[in-house]
């Protein structure tokens, strides 16, 4: 394992079951672990700000964005073996953007023991959406290719697949976890109806602990916000 | 009410909420009660048979074909007016073919308390299927109006679509309905891989009732077996 900064932050970079993996270390710890889902050099902005505040930062290269059974499995095994080697409680904070949130959430109702809350951003909750059934056409080729590499895809299955996070919300619902969601309301690339939209109406309506922050005008980028208070608060509240 | 003779049976039609009713009625009633989902008069022998069997056969002409739930309501009603009429239990044994399918598994998922058992013959379980989103090659813009008349959906909204049948086996399962399923296995109207197969695949992994035939190389007309021998065991086991 080597040793170097990241934002000022001492790294930690090693691999965990073939993968490339990092662990940023607070200065102060406060015992919680934050868990970057995907995209780890991508609007690292609020990840910063919680390190700042005593939050460990960790991440897990992945074989696919897709989130598949066995890419969850082996996020699960890694949340598990860094609060093992911080000596902290097995629990994260996932931070998902775009296909990172859709991670994040096939985390939780996985593995719901071991969220705690989750900040999520113009999150892919829908696999039937970004095959392009729905009304997106941006990257919809792109995003197709990938899909039957990654799930093993055919026009025929996709339509009967009902492993997406808007499959499973009963789970988070049920295991009271609160969620933060940030979106675009211009965003071409995951389409917010059919995807962010389907969550936010069934936590409303079954009262689960749900904070929405629409960015007017906002296309699929940048993720994040320009100052993330409501989200450190948010999690800081619930984590 | 008026009667009539339909294959040498009394037959009574009358109006029930607004919509064309029928009852047939055998010779020796055996207290059992047939529901033709949709499709009057269409491939008819089975029913014959089994009216001559002693079942009494009954029909609601429905607004649209599609299942949705005001008209599976009006289903609900209708065969508990028709139960108390004839002094039987309010049961019935619904015969479903394509979207009569659909209506009769959205009634007993809707309403598992009025189903005994079911026979289901190229049905329609799948609705994202069905809009022509899979492997579907010959959904015209009238299927298309017709389903988005019947549920309000949209492009977007299709995608999130879940009251499919598809979507609430469980319903199924949980009140062990038996179901026995005829398709063709070269049918391009409703595909079943994307349809028939996904149920079928559910029973057979929660180990529940379900026995299915393929007729080999039939395409979705016609529905039925030349020899109903099969359905006939199956309902007379089971209702």
């Amino acid at each position: 394992m080597e040793k170097e900064l990241w934002n000022g932050f001492e790294i930690e970079k090693f691999e965990f079951q073939g993968r490339e993996a990092v662990i940023v270390y607070p200065e102060k710890p406060n015992g919680k672990l934050l868990l970057k889902t995907e995209y780890w050099h991508a609007f690292p902005d609020t990840e910063v700000a919680l390190v700042k505040r005593g939050y460990y930062d960790c991440y897990v290269k992945h074989n696919n964005r897709w989130a598949t059974p066995d890419e969850v499995t082996l996020m699960a095994d890694f949340v598990k073996f860094v609060a093992a080697k911080l000596n902290i409680e097995a629990k994260c904070i996932p931070v998902g953007m775009s296909c990172g949130g859709l991670y994040a959430a096939r985390l939780a109702e996985c593995y719901p023991e071991l969220v705690s809350c989750m900040y999520i951003d113009a999150p892919v909750m829908n696999l039937i959406s970004m095959a392009g059934l729905g009304t997106l056409e941006a990257y919809v080729d792109t995003f197709w290719g990938e899909l039957v590499k990654a799930h093993g895809f055919t026009k025929a299955s996709i339509v009967t697949y009902r492993d997406s996070p808007i499959d499973h919300m009963d789970v988070l619902l049920k295991n009271n976890i609160p969620i933060i969601m940030v979106y675009g309301e211009a965003d071409t690339t995951v389409i917010y109806e059919e995807n962010g939209k389907i969550l936010e109406d069934y936590y409303t309506k079954n009262g689960g602990i749900l904070k929405v922050i629409p960015k007017p005008g906002c296309e699929h980028h940048p993720h994040g916000l320009d100052d993330p208070t409501p989200v450190i608060e948010f999690i800081d509240r619930y984590c | 009410m008026a009667r009539e003779i339909w294959n040498d049976f009394e037959m009574e039609t009358f109006l029930f909420e607004d919509r064309p009713a029928k009852i047939v009625y055998p010779e020796k009633p055996n207290g059992k009660l047939l529901i033709k989902t949709e499709y009057w008069n269409a491939f008819p022998e089975f029913e014959i048979e089994m009216v001559k069997r002693g079942y009494y056969l009954c029909f609601i002409r429905h607004f649209n074909r599609w299942g949705s739930p005001e008209e599976i309501t009006v289903m609900a009603n209708f065969i508990k007016f028709v139960a108390e009429k004839l002094g039987i239990a309010p049961k019935c044994i619904p015969v479903g073919m394509s979207c009569g399918g659909l209506q009769a598994a959205n009634l007993a998922i809707m309403y598992p308390e009025l189903v005994s058992v079911m026979y289901i013959d190229a049905p329609v379980l799948n609705l994202i299927s069905q809009a022509g989103l899979g492997a579907h090659a010959e959904i015209t813009p009238e299927y298309w109006q017709e389903f988005r008349d019947a549920y309000g959906v949209d492009k977007s909204s299709i995608v999130n679509f879940r009251n499919s049948p598809i979507d609430h086996m469980d319903v199924l399962v949980k009140h062990n309905i038996p179901i026995i399923m005829l398709y063709g296995n070269a049918d391009t109207t409703v595909i079943y891989s994307e349809n028939g197969k996904v149920l079928e695949d559910y029973y057979k992994a929660h180990g529940a009732p379900i026995k299915v035939i393929s007729r080999t190389m039939g395409g979705h007309h016609p529905h039925g077996l030349d020899d109903p021998t099969p359905i006939i065991e199956f309902i007379e086991k089971y209702c």
